[in-house]
């Protein structure tokens, strides 16, 4: 592991890319035994088991209005603290492929993407890679409210 | 939250368990007390001895168009001023002593919605369902999907 890697970059769906801190991830579930929850919003239907806890399972695709993911292989579990009692909770996002690590710097800050009306909702701030802006995830924003679906 | 769930029932359809109040469990009925035997039958049948609307749920929750005739059982439940039925694959007592009950998280709760929080049995998970809200969630529209029981 490169020391001055500070962020994990993954793909929610088919060419759209958003980040997390290095430090907020706790593991990579292949297969995630994933549980149903009747009437749950589309983005987050599912509890994810995992270490014996039941965690929420978030896809972020249909939240920012993108299609969701067919088949669901990879759950990249996270840890945040939560902001009303700092108590430290897990989730679990949907993944399409394999993490990366990378190193992001502050002169890469830019502008979130347009393409959703969500993303100043979920979202610290953002950082330009190539031709893409990828959000980096606020994690306790994400977890902690119940959001809209973009339309 | 910790409390003792001494009194629930555990109902299971459609790869769905509920835990509900056992104060709220009228009575249990075999499929086979509906007046009628034939393959078509609706999804507002009556009960012999209860009469009362049956419905067969979905795992998601949706009323199916049909009552699900392949469920073993049917469990009378009473709602605030309505007493109504729904299909069940089984019904039991919740033996676990003070199983420890979860909210769902923020992020997937709704307000209007029968299911507020779970327990967990080692990687089972069964929702705790109002059977107030139940009812009122039957007769939205939200629940009126065309499923196929």
């Amino acid at each position: 592991m490169n020391t001055r890697h500070n962020a994990v970059l993954f793909e929610f769906t088919n060419g759209h890319h958003a980040a997390i801190g290095l430090h907020e991830v706790a593991e990579l579930v292949m297969s995630p035994k994933l549980v149903n929850v009747p009437l749950a919003p589309d983005y987050c239907h599912s509890l994810c088991i995992w270490q014996d806890r039941a965690i929420p399972f978030i896809e972020l695709a249909p939240l920012i209005g993108q299609r969701s993911l067919e088949k669901v292989n990879l759950a990249l579990v996270v840890t945040y603290f939560a902001r009303s009692n700092s108590e430290q909770r897990w989730g679990a996002l949907g993944l399409s492929t394999y993490f990366r690590m990378m190193s992001v710097e502050d002169d890469a800050a830019c502008l979130l993407p347009q393409d959703s009306s969500a993303w100043p909702s979920i979202a610290h701030s953002c950082f330009q890679l190539a031709d893409e802006n990828v959000p980096i995830l606020n994690l306790n924003a994400l977890f902690e409210q119940h959001l809209q679906l973009a339309l | 939250m910790n409390t003792a769930t001494a009194g629930y029932a555990l109902i299971c359809f459609d790869g769905l368990n509920l835990l509900i109040n056992q104060h709220a469990i009228v009575s249990l009925e075999n499929m086979v007390t509906l007046r009628d035997g034939e393959n078509e039958i609706k999804a507002s049948e009556i009960i012999k001895e209860n009469a009362c609307e049956v419905h067969s749920l979905t795992a998601h929750l949706g009323v199916a168009n049909k009552i699900n005739t392949q469920c073993r059982y049917i469990v009378v439940l009473q709602a605030d001023e309505q007493r109504f039925g729904i299909t069940a694959d089984s019904v039991q007592s919740l033996l676990m002593q003070d199983p420890e009950l979860h909210y769902l998280p923020t992020c997937m709760s709704i307000s209007t919605s029968p299911i507020k929080a779970y327990i967990q049995v080692e990687e089972r998970i069964a929702f705790c369902c109002d059977v107030d809200a139940l009812w009122c969630h039957i007769n939205s529209s939200e629940s009126r999907h065309e499923y196929q029981a």
